[in-house]
């Protein structure tokens, strides 16, 4: 784990940083064709070893000519090293780490661990290989407030009834936070506001790059299921569709993005997703829309997607949806990394990747869903209330 | 393109090939070399690839015609002309070195600041724009300054500096002029392009010159650097990320006090292993092409002193601010106050370096007083002749720990969000109760263990190197292929960028 353990400017250099080739080097040398023998040798025993889980990920790309490349590459080593027991090593390894794993292409079964899944960002995600968030530089000044501008428009579709329950510091309402990579910019303080009422007992989980598009990557709908048998929240928050508008397969076909039957398929898992959560009748549901995205082709599919939200939860009582492109709008009305805030300050709520939320923008839609969880349920008897 | 990565594994072997077969024919290499540093680069976004060849024209034509005003200027810069030898130039024109013409400081001049413009544009207007708006607003004065709001091209804090340091040497006669296609080589050269170490000019120049033997290529020693590297990014940095440090960070009120102290060891050792990993392969990967880098770090957590730690921890960079800011400030030549305002000056911009945010600044901030009291106390000692209150092998741990937790101390800001969330997680260390379970065995293991290793002897790693340089082709890639797999199995589902992608 340490650096190489030799100081360092025997390692690699002076620490002046003078090149050198010194006898060392010369009686550590070898002739580059040997070099490339044992790399070349040392990547194919890998790809070999490793067979099933590269095609597993090339299967796992968006639809399109990269994903049919990958395959076509994949899918023939990956025949030929399960032919000779070559992929069993690796299989043996992660059963003994006690990872779930599937047939490439299958679908991976739900997992418990909210923040492993890493799959290469897909082409909907605009920056999303560098989330600049991974170690901490949302950029937010000094002493920003954190209380969102008062003019926020809500989009309610539905009215929702108020829950059964009222309820207590002794008898929570249990909260689910659940979706993207945009609940992981959001979900934590969500959570952490939620507690604080007194009467929220909240958890989130969130799986990078996943959606409702591609279950072979993450099953959505079996997750969901799961955790309503589990957990049995009385109130549910769901976040997708950064990750969906790419295409989808319906009935063995692929279905181009927004084509008639993408919408119609991709409406239909949206609504057995809400569908899903609803069918305990004390349990409410609310969607949260996708903001305002800096990238304009990006923010357009975003538009169409929240339009098949809204049509969605309207035909079902116990969902509300909740429209954010206002409440993160810059002032020109269009996207902005900095929104004006009530006191009139410049405020940090979004990533440098003009897709995901800041520390302070996950603050401000946690405050506005917590309030529209207030006028759905009664939280009068918590301590912040 | 990121190292840890099929892609990556597929098109280091076509440029190792390429690279040896047309190393003897530099015409035909360096163009090679750099289209391939072009693709490597285009990987992440095509748009930058001409910003960074715009870097390029821009500070090769500075830095030629800076050499041009300097041939001008008397016989100590013909001696560099005439013997070819920086140092042969330096020894005759006095320990002062060359005394460039004012046309060279000009062109210097509007060199450094073309690269500061550059920096400026794109990674700390929108901050200053926004800075300044919201204090004048608070004010009452209105009409908020224009935010550009562009995407951060990656790497662009490295290879602005090094360009900067190969203006600046070529005016202090410390590098020959290169040529184009040379200058461009070393400035997009792939394995150091986006997070370092920052290679000066002279260190890269006579290599490129050189004519190295393929027949003496350090294939264990690089092959041991990528698969430690590897090793530290994948499994080490990416495990203690997601097992405790993103989780406690994000919500350090749900957590324990012992863990938020258990989150920022464990980020010390995940920003360590991530960097120094990246560190590793890029001088490996180089060191397979016929180039030798210098080291960027060297165990930075044994530091006794804050000074220790800057002379272990990104090398190249401390020693940029020690000979582009820190020196030309001043010093320590010029008195107590001054130095400890230098100290202050550099370390504040050794922050802002990394990110235009308060926290960084901050970062720097502790760094530069911390490192000003150090120096206060030794003068002090020094003057009084006053004995250490403690004894050697007690004061040596005693300086040890208040080194690291003043390291640590810093670690919060530059790792959290804003402010108010460092200020959170500083005030989480006083939480009792809310133990949420990420304080695992696996956790505490990992990290006390790295930090540990830093301590431990240095001959395993060369008896290792040697033992695999011993070993036939087969073999070897038997080695390589099995560790491979190996750091794939330990580490999570995809890993994300090293984190000094984004400075």
């Amino acid at each position: 784990m340490a650096a190489p353990h030799v100081p360092a400017d025997h390692r690699t250099g002076t620490s002046d940083g003078e090149p050198r080739l010194d006898a060392a080097d010369r009686r550590n040398g070898v002739a580059a064709g040997r070099v490339l023998a044992a790399g070349a040798f040392g990547l194919l025993l890998a790809i070999a070893l490793n067979a099933q889980q590269l095609l597993r990920e090339a299967s796992q790309k968006p639809f399109g000519w990269e994903r049919d490349a990958s395959v076509a590459v994949w899918e023939p080593v990956e025949s030929a090293s399960s032919a000779v027991g070559l992929h069993l090593p690796r299989l043996w390894a992660d059963e003994a780490l006690g990872r779930t794993v599937t047939e490439p292409g299958g679908t991976q079964a739900p997992s418990a661990d909210a923040t492993s899944g890493t799959a290469p960002p897909v082409e909907s995600e605009p920056g999303g290989g560098i989330v600049v968030a991974e170690t901490g530089t949302g950029g937010e000044a000094a002493a920003i407030p954190t209380t969102r501008p008062d003019a926020v428009v809500v989009t309610d579709v539905t009215v929702a009834p108020a829950a059964a329950a009222t309820p207590t510091p002794d008898d929570p309402l249990r909260l689910a936070v659940i979706g993207d990579s945009m609940v992981r910019f959001f979900g934590d303080t969500m959570v952490s506001l939620a507690n604080e009422t007194g009467v929220i007992e909240a958890a989130t989980e969130h799986q990078l790059s996943s959606g409702l598009t591609r279950p072979d990557f993450y099953d959505w709908p079996a997750r969901i299921v799961e955790v309503m048998a589990t957990d049995d929240p009385d109130a549910v928050v769901l976040m997708y569709g950064g990750n969906d508008a790419q295409a989808l397969v319906v009935d063995g076909q692929i279905a181009r993005p927004f084509s008639d039957i993408w919408v119609g398929e991709y409406s239909a898992r949206v609504g057995h997703m809400m569908d899903l959560v609803t069918t305990d009748p004390d349990r409410i549901l609310i969607w949260v829309g996708q903001p305002i995205m800096r990238d304009p082709d990006f923010d357009h599919k975003m538009v169409e997607l929240n339009k098949i939200y809204t049509a969605e939860a309207a035909a079902r009582e116990r969902v509300r949806y909740v429209d954010t492109r206002d409440l993160f709008r810059g002032p020109d009305g269009g996207f902005s990394r900095y929104v004006i805030d009530e006191a009139g300050q410049r405020t940090d709520v979004r990533l440098t990747d003009g897709v995901h939320l800041s520390t302070i923008g996950g603050q401000w839609l946690s405050q506005l869903l917590l309030d529209e969880l207030g006028e759905m349920v009664d939280l009068s008897s918590g301590a912040a209330s | 393109m990121l190292f840890p990565t099929f892609v990556f594994g597929a098109f280091f072997v076509v440029v190792f090939v390429v690279n040896w077969l047309t190393r003897p024919h530099p015409a035909l290499w360096k163009p090679l070399m750099l289209a391939a540093s072009i693709v490597f680069y285009g990987w992440w976004s095509w748009r930058f690839v001409f910003l960074l060849l715009a870097t390029i024209v821009i500070n090769w034509v500075v830095g030629h015609y800076a050499a041009a005003a300097l041939r001008e200027s008397g016989p100590a810069a013909a001696a560099l002309r005439e013997s070819g030898s920086a140092a042969a130039a330096l020894r005759e024109s006095g320990p002062a070195g060359l005394s460039p013409s004012q046309a060279t400081r000009w062109w210097i001049r509007a060199g450094v600041t073309a690269n500061l413009g550059i920096l400026g544009v794109f990674k700390y207007w929108d901050f200053f724009a926004v800075e300044l708006s919201n204090l004048l607003e608070s004010f009452g004065v209105s009409g908020a300054l224009p935010v550009l709001e562009y995407t951060l091209p990656v790497g662009i804090s490295f290879y602005t500096f090094q360009a900067m340091s190969y203006i600046i040497d070529i005016g202090r006669g410390h590098v020959r002029e290169m040529a184009p296609l040379d200058f461009a080589v070393y400035l997009s050269f792939f394995p150091q392009l986006v997070a370092g170490p920052i290679v000066r000019a002279a260190e890269m120049a006579p290599q490129l010159a050189a004519r190295p033997d393929p027949r003496y290529v350090p294939a264990a020693e690089a092959f041991g650097l990528i698969l430690n590297g590897l090793f530290k990014k994948v499994v080490i940095s990416s495990f203690l990320a997601s097992a405790i440090v993103d989780g406690v960070f994000a919500d350090p009120s749900a957590h324990s006090g012992l863990e938020v102290v258990l989150a920022v060891y464990a980020y010390a050792v995940q920003i360590y292993a991530d960097f120094s990993g990246y560190t590793d392969i890029a001088i490996g990967v180089a060191l397979l092409l016929g180039f030798r880098f210098p080291q960027n770090f060297d165990n930075p957590y044994r530091a006794v002193t804050l000074q220790d730690f800057w002379r272990r921890w990104h090398m190249t960079l401390s020693r940029w601010l020690r000979d582009y800011l820190y020196v030309p400030l001043g010093g320590n030549r010029r008195g107590r106050a001054a130095t400890y305002r230098n100290l202050m000056i550099v370390m504040l911009l050794g922050g802002l370096w990394h990110g235009s945010t308060w926290n960084f600044v901050i970062w720097g901030g502790i760094h530069g007083g911390v490192l000003a009291v150090e120096r206060l106390l030794r003068e002090h000692r020094e003057r009084t002749g006053m004995n250490p209150l403690l004894p050697p092998g007690i004061g040596e741990t005693v300086r040890w720990l208040v080194t690291f937790h003043v390291v640590c101390l810093a670690w919060v800001f530059f790792r959290s969000e804003s402010l108010s969330a460092a200020m959170e997680m500083l005030g989480a260390v006083a939480n009792f109760g809310n133990y949420a379970g990420t304080a695992t065995p696996l956790v505490i293991a990992v990290t006390f263990g790295a930090l540990a290793f830093q301590f431990m002897p240095l001959d395993w790693f060369e008896e290792l190197r040697d033992g695999f340089a011993g070993l036939g082709p087969v073999s070897q890639g038997a080695v390589v292929g099995l560790s491979l797999v190996a750091i794939d199995v330990l580490g999570p589902t995809g890993v994300a960028p090293f984190i000094y992608f984004q400075f």
